[in-house]
């Protein structure tokens, strides 16, 4: 794991809320056009790592790098940092007084300011790629969670982020709802978009991912491929998950 | 075996066939008579209230000072003599709510947006906004109009205005932007924090965050709540008549201390109600809309 080579690179991250310790020196690194995915007991961190890389959360200690470059140094223009990346949250956190269109919009306009009509027609087709461009004039409420989690996904990737971070996209979605949002996101990593993905779905997991590590109490117990991770794995604590997370029926 | 423990067991024991037919009549009969009670219950309303009215005026007719006090208060000549007076007043009043309508809103969602701003380095932003705030709602609003339309004008600083409403109406901005502005804040607070984050994620700076994610949702949380500022501000006016300003009540003012007779007061009363109960009729209406909305997306 060497800084400079990946496109994002988490060196011994740590965050606490209050005296809880959240993150406890968490390693990471996401190769270009590579998919990691994050798996963990509710509670481990794997939120916060995702929140920090994306500069919404403070961190304590540790180092974030993007393409080689320490974002989390001081004075570093944070807008600019966001605008390379993109991210979906559990709750999809569109915007309810805005139509489908202008959630979709509104960063292109605002921050890159691109016309109205450019955005518009970009927007379109992130939006019909992922099978929502009919709802392009509803508000938000009018739209099933799948629908709102695939605008949410067409919003965060219409600047053209370099690297995706996907937070339990699925986990609030009815179980019916969840195919079309993990579609959506296997054709983005087929696409070669560099992707950290928190995710509850190991199955999805297994198969879209390149590695895999698993989150114990804030830190990264064990990382690899996700064939090795799911089958042998080395530490105790991912084979009681995995017990766990197999007695509940979803892998 | 007692009679409750065998009715536990088979609770339809004993009602047979029958019941979905008795069920539906007695529904009928209960239809019925909710109908009936409440064509009942809108007599009742009438009648208590003709009599509640009538003993009410009948007390007031009958106190032993009434004829004087008619006189003095609802006297039809006096009535027609100050109208027209009082009725140019009272455009006055209505010009200065219409230059607080505008004033008012702008500085509010200024004080509130200043307040909301994060981070060490606009400390001194939320300072003043909270000082400002803080002394504009601690001083009566009466001593704001009477310390800067008369406190300003002494000062005789050359290019600033002197009139007498202009300096109202700053009092008048002044009070109720602060007090609209912490309405406004109480709406940004109600904004889910997640709103923040997600707009920030697309990369918008924070004062874009406020103002195309936050302020909308925030704004319309608070309507009910500033459209009672509205018509608060819509009888506050007056207040400006200790400045002089010839408006309703002031012209009022002058004819009783002519006259003494009060029935212009009556006139500018007159006229303050032609305007508020439509207003606060309105303000009802957006409100029970609103929560109505509310409910619905509850639901």
């Amino acid at each position: 794991m060497t800084a400079t080579d990946a496109k994002l690179v988490v060196d011994g991250l740590a965050k606490r809320y209050g005296d809880k310790v959240v993150l406890n020196g968490v390693d990471l690194a996401v190769d270009e056009h590579e998919v990691v995915c994050l798996i963990g007991p509710s509670g481990s961190g794997k939120s916060t790592i995702l929140r920090c890389v994306d500069l919404l959360d403070t961190i304590d200690a540790g180092r974030i790098y993007l393409d080689g470059e320490d974002i989390t140094a001081p004075g570093t223009n944070a807008n600019a940092v966001r605008r390379r990346i993109g991210i979906v949250f559990q709750s999809f956190n569109l915007f309810p007084h805005l139509t489908v269109i202008n959630n979709v919009t509104l960063g292109l306009r605002k921050v890159l300011k691109v016309s109205k009509a450019d955005a518009e027609g970009r927007a379109d087709e992130v939006l019909a790629r992922l099978g929502v461009g009919d709802h392009r004039a509803k508000y938000p409420e009018q739209l099933s969670g799948g629908q709102q989690q695939r605008v949410a996904l067409a919003r965060a990737l219409v600047t053209e982020p370099e690297v995706l971070l996907l937070d339990e996209v699925t986990s609030a979605l009815d179980p019916e709802l969840v195919g079309d949002v993990l579609s959506a996101i296997r054709a983005l990593a087929n696409d070669g978009m560099t992707m950290l993905i928190a995710t509850h779905e190991m199955g999805f997991a297994r198969e879209v991912a390149d590695q895999l590590a698993f989150i114990h109490e804030g830190q990264v117990l064990e990382s690899g491929p996700p064939a090795q991770i799911l089958s042998e794995p080395s530490q105790e604590r991912t084979r009681q998950f995995l017990r766990r997370v197999l007695d509940a029926g979803r892998l | 075996m007692t009679t409750e423990q065998s009715r536990g067991l088979d609770p339809l024991e004993g009602r047979g066939p029958g019941l979905f037919t008795t069920d539906r009549t007695r529904r009928q009969t209960l239809g019925a008579g909710l109908r009936e009670e409440g064509a009942r219950g809108a007599l009742i309303a009438t009648a208590s209230t003709l009599v509640f009215l009538t003993v009410a005026v009948a007390l007031v007719v009958n106190s032993p000072n009434w004829p004087k006090v008619r006189n003095q208060f609802f006297n039809p000549e006096d009535f027609r003599d100050a109208w027209p007076k009082v009725v140019d007043g009272f455009w006055v009043d209505m010009q200065m709510f219409a230059y607080g309508l505008v004033a008012i809103p702008i500085l509010a969602l200024l004080l509130a947006t200043a307040r909301s701003f994060r981070g060490p380095a606009f400390f001194p932003i939320r300072l003043l906004a909270i000082m400002f705030i803080d002394v504009m709602r601690g001083i009566p609003l009466i001593l704001l109009i009477l310390l800067l339309g008369f406190g300003v004008p002494a000062l005789d600083i050359a290019g600033l205005p002197n009139g007498a409403m202009f300096w109202g109406v700053t009092a008048l901005t002044l009070s109720y932007s602060a007090y609209t502005a912490e309405i406004i804040r109480s709406g940004i607070g109600a904004v889910a924090e997640s709103q923040r984050a997600s707009a920030r994620a697309i990369g918008l700076t924070q004062f874009q965050t406020l103002r195309y994610a936050i302020l909308p949702q925030a704004v319309r949380n608070v309507i009910p709540a500033i459209m009672n500022t509205v018509v608060s501000l819509q009888k506050d006016v007056a207040l400006v008549s200790v400045l002089g300003v010839r408006e309703a009540v002031r012209e009022a003012q002058i004819i009783t201390s002519r006259s003494f007779n009060y029935t212009a007061y009556v006139a500018a009363t007159v006229l303050f109600l032609a305007v508020s109960i439509p207003l606060v009729r309105i303000v009802d209406h957006l409100t029970q809309r609103d929560r109505k909305r509310r409910m619905q997306v509850a639901q």
